[in-house]
């Protein structure tokens, strides 16, 4: 016997115990160990994408189509097996720009415009708002079961419930309150939220523990096991289980909707990119989170045979998990049940409005008030934004559900909702990996692909909940036969899913890429597609800011959108006090446009910056420039080709010359010919010019070739250098190094090469030596697994102490060992000659190679 | 091609392939083959093909994420 009361105070205490883990999560953040710098936790987070619509109304579907609802998951396998090549693509380029939203993604892409942003919210909004309306109905319907126990009541029979009465009221207001405390915290430039995240992660082992605990009861408690379950139910005729349901095109589309929605619902962006630490965790959720949505749905079809054999085929199957276990008297495990449905609803409804209110202020309200030329502080205005639309997306969520809630037709809004998002996908899929897309493209895509869903699968929802008249459905507007909502053109044979979604994606991609084809983009579009499609390729970024902004002006737009501590935080290392009047250089201006993007997003960062700078000169020659990167690639393609055809040519020639007049001055001395005569001096000189234009020419060669380092390897990179710099500067300059090729990484390589490089060219212009001898060291016996270079002149030395240390370039050679890992020693007195020491120690070096 | 790059196109390759594998194995034509209505041990035959194939397609990401360290 559970007493109202009772349920109310678990379902209060569980909330509680949310608030305390996400305050835990936030307060180990501050304190800068944080618990979300796990795959773990990521991969957990990432289930939050199993909502209560699944937990409940996958035992519903299961009733009455079999397997069928299993796409639901099957997709997001494969998009996430998918997830380095996409998932992980996508993190990178918006932590790079400091892209806080799906939203300001698709904006920053398409040359960071405002109207584009805007429409992607409103989208999302519209989409996405009945989906939480749907959450609190599982709510307010569970716990009215609940409480009702051990008398088992259909939802359908629970009618409207009064406004004061209903749990999900409440339940939205609580959420409200801790979707603010936790998502709202501070304005952050990372808007990353790690109380919240860990809060989730915990609600996912919690339903998950819950629906498998009800599961494994169901099976072996009230049954003997999976064979007797479906044995059973296949004797009393429940042969629906046993199917796929529906049509296979059906199922198809299903896969391909829900392979969209494991990314682009607002809140798997949210906790997917947004909240992702660190991109090596996609790794682990590309695996783990399938096993997640594997293990919370081996049971669902055992559970919806048993709730079948118990209540029959025309009761509501939906609320299966919960009634069974209460029709056998497992009042406990009926309440965990419900409460794992609790954790379902609230995780999804807290990650859900934080998006979205991301979003709507960054997205509309904030661009809204730029151009209406606010200048206010912007700081506080965004977090009373971001507060003010948690609070009215969760009330349109609960307006929804009270005005919608008795129908059927809310249950289908979950399909509706991720074929709202799925509009996303030909922007964001496109906008990832074609540099033509344009944002006019965009625009008429996404406008045309949203009316299109609003016509076939929004309209038809109203008309089922009767906001709209029934006639229209049947028989078309206007009595045209052919514009029938769910039978476009007269199509019939498609659920309303399918037919919905290929009308949708039919005008969504076709006019994006139709637009896109037959317009000329801007000049900032094309930059941005560079920076976007490029993005893993490249790692500069092309300096954008060509107009002049003074360091104060800078620093007074983020005071004014972030507040002064956040200013203080981006502008370090800058000094103000000597800087503030000066202009600031395109980096620093870009810098300042990032750190603002991730407040307010990338198109109003646009605009501010804008504002105080003037409208930016991006010309065609800039766009040109960063375009002819392909060109660079030629040209060094080039060098190539004719450093290998000076190899072959001149040098094989020079070498041949070499041997040549070492063979003619040998015969001459058989002859008897005189050494000293002219002939023999003669002789010698030539063969010393020969020798020196090889060596000349084997460094040229060298130099011809950019990433010659890389493919000879150190050592051989080394000799061929010395050969340059000694015929070059007449210095005798020895190498000892091992014959085979040093296993180090590309960067360790680089930066020994650099030292290396500096130590020679430091004793030749202070030293004035006779010989160097550079020594290669791999595995020396004094020090054994280390790598230690030795550059050892005979010039005349100098005492380190005295040396400034940022003399000499000691400090760059210094810094440059220091970053591998490794240190520099140098022995030098003003007497005798130099030794610079180059230590790479046995465990760095072990992980450099 | 720089080493750690080579390698990530390596990976990145590995799981299209792994993606492609349940491309195939969870849509028709494979899936109708399971469809029959009929039971193995007792569950229905096509909940039992597409748990074994879905099991395979983690086990496969799982395997290719372990082995790229």
């Amino acid at each position: 016997m559970l007493t109202t009361w009772f349920v109310i105070g678990v379902s209060v205490t569980y909330l509680g115990v949310l608030f305390a883990i996400a305050f835990y999560g936030d307060r180990r953040a501050d304190a800068g160990r944080s618990i979300v710098g796990r795959g773990t936790i990521y991969a957990l987070s990432l289930a939050v994408y199993a909502t209560s619509w699944t937990y409940y109304g996958s035992v519903g579907r299961a009733a009455s189509t079999g397997v069928g609802f299993l796409s639901i998951y099957l997709g997001p396998t494969i998009m996430l097996a998918l997830g380095w090549l996409v998932l992980r693509r996508i993190i990178h380029i918006s932590h790079r720009h400091r892209i806080t939203s799906l939203a300001d993604f698709v904006s920053a892409r398409y040359g960071k415009s405002v109207r584009l942003g805007g429409l992607v919210a409103a989208i999302a909004v519209i989409g996405v708002v009945p989906y939480i309306a749907l959450q609190l109905k599982a709510v307010s319907n569970t716990f009215e079961i609940i409480r009702r126990a051990p008398e088992v009541t259909e939802s359908s029979a629970l009618g409207q419930v009064p406004l004061l009465e209903d749990t999900a009221l409440y339940v939205a207001l609580l959420l409200a309150g801790f979707t603010i405390l936790f998502g709202t915290r501070h304005l952050d430039a990372t808007e990353r939220h790690e109380g919240m995240v860990t809060a989730i992660a915990f609600e996912s082992v919690v339903k998950l523990v819950a629906f498998v605990a009800a599961g494994i009861t169901v099976t072996w408690g009230l049954y003997s096991g999976f064979g007797d379950l479906f044995g059973q139910a296949a004797a009393a005729g429940h042969t629906a289980l046993f199917t796929l349901g529906d049509s296979t095109g059906t199922w198809v589309w299903l896969n391909v909707l829900s392979l969209f929605a494991i990314v682009l619902l607002p809140r798997q962006w949210q906790v997917g990119v947004v909240e992702n630490v660190d991109e090596r965790h996609v790794k682990q959720a590309m695996w783990m989170t399938p096993l997640y949505m594997l293990l919370i749905s081996v049971f669902v079809l055992p559970i919806a045979a048993a709730g079948l054999l118990r209540f029959g085929t025309g009761t509501d199957a939906d609320t299966f998990v919960l009634t069974v276990p209460m029709a056998a008297g497992l009042d406990s495990l009926a309440l965990l049940v419900f409460v794992g449905g609790l954790s379902a609803a609230t995780g999804m409804i807290i990650v859900e409005t934080v998006a979205l209110s991301t979003m709507v202020s960054n997205s509309i309200v904030v661009p809204m008030l730029l151009r209406r030329g606010y200048r206010g502080r912007l700081a506080r205005l965004i977090l009373g934004t971001r507060r003010l639309s948690i609070v009215a997306i969760l009330l349109l969520g609960y307006g929804y559900f009270r005005l919608a809630g008795e129908s059927a037709a809310l249950v289908s809004m979950g399909l509706v909702s991720f074929a709202a998002v799925a509009q996303f996908a030909p922007a964001i899929i496109g906008g990832l990996y074609w540099k033509g897309g344009t944002r006019n493209g965009v625009m008429t895509g996404l406008a045309g692909g949203f009316a299109v869903w609003t016509y076939t699968l929004l309209l038809p929802n109203f008309a089922a909940t009767g906001w709209v008249p029934r006639g229209f459905l049947d028989h078309g507007p206007f009595g045209i036969e052919a514009l029938r909502p769910e039978h476009l053109l007269g199509i019939t044979g498609m659920d309303n899913i399918s037919h919905g979604m290929f009308w949708s994606m039919l005008v969504n991609v076709g006019c994006y890429v139709v637009v896109s084809l037959l317009g000329r983009p801007q000049a900032r579009e094309q930059a941005q597609a560079v920076l976007f499609v490029d993005a893993l390729d490249d790692p500069s970024r092309p300096r954008l800011w060509r107009s002049r902004v003074p360091v104060r002006a800078l620093h007074d737009v983020l005071v004014r959108s972030m507040g002064h501590r956040a200013a203080a935080k981006a502008l370090e290392g800058v000094d103000l006090a000597v800087k503030s009047g000066q202009d600031a250089d395109p980096d620093l201006v870009h810098h300042v446009e990032t750190v603002l993007a991730g407040a307010v997003g990338a198109a109003s960062a646009r605009m501010m910056l804008t504002s105080v700078a003037g409208e930016e000169q991006l010309g065609v020659e800039e766009v040109m420039e960063m375009l002819d990167e392909a060109s660079q690639v030629a040209a060094l393609e080039e060098r190539h080709r004719l450093a290998r055809e000076l190899h072959d040519s001149v040098s094989q020639a020079l070498f041949s010359m070499t041997l040549h007049t070492r063979a003619v001055e040998l015969a001459l001395q058989k002859q008897g010919g005189d050494p000293t005569g002219p002939v023999a001096r003669g002789i010698t000189e030539l063969r010393g010019l020969t020798q020196d234009a090889l060596a000349e020419m084997r460094a040229s060669l060298f130099q011809l070739r950019p990433d010659a380092l890389r493919e000879d390897g150190l050592a051989e990179a080394i000799r061929k250098q010395s050969a340059a710099i000694a015929s070059r500067e007449g210095v005798a300059i020895s190498v000892e190094a091992p014959g085979y090729r040093l296993p180090l990484d590309d960067r360790t390589e680089e930066e020994l090469f650099r030292v290396v490089q500096e130590a020679v060219h430091n004793a030749i212009k202070h030293a004035r030596p006779g010989r160097i001898d550079i020594t290669l060291l791999d595995d020396s016996v004094d020090l054994p697994g280390a790598v230690v270079i030795e550059v050892t002149d005979d010039g005349t030395g100098f005492d380190p102490a005295t040396v400034s240390s940022g003399g000499m370039g000691l400090t760059s050679m210094r810094e440059r060992m220091r970053r591998i890992g490794g240190g520099l020693v140098i022995d030098s007195t003003p007497a005798g000659s130099t030794t610079v020491r180059a230590v790479l120690p046995p465990a760095t070096a072990g992980e450099a190679r | 091609m720089r080493r750690g790059a080579r390698d990530d196109k390596r990976f990145t390759g590995l799981t299209i392939l792994a993606a492609a594998t349940g491309f195939v194995l969870f849509l028709p034509p494979l899936l109708t083959a399971a469809n029959d209505g009929g039971t193995v041990a007792g569950v229905p035959a096509v909940a039992a093909y597409l748990f074994g194939a879905w099991l395979a397609v983690i086990a496969l990401v799982a395997l290719v994420v372990r082995r790229s360290g």
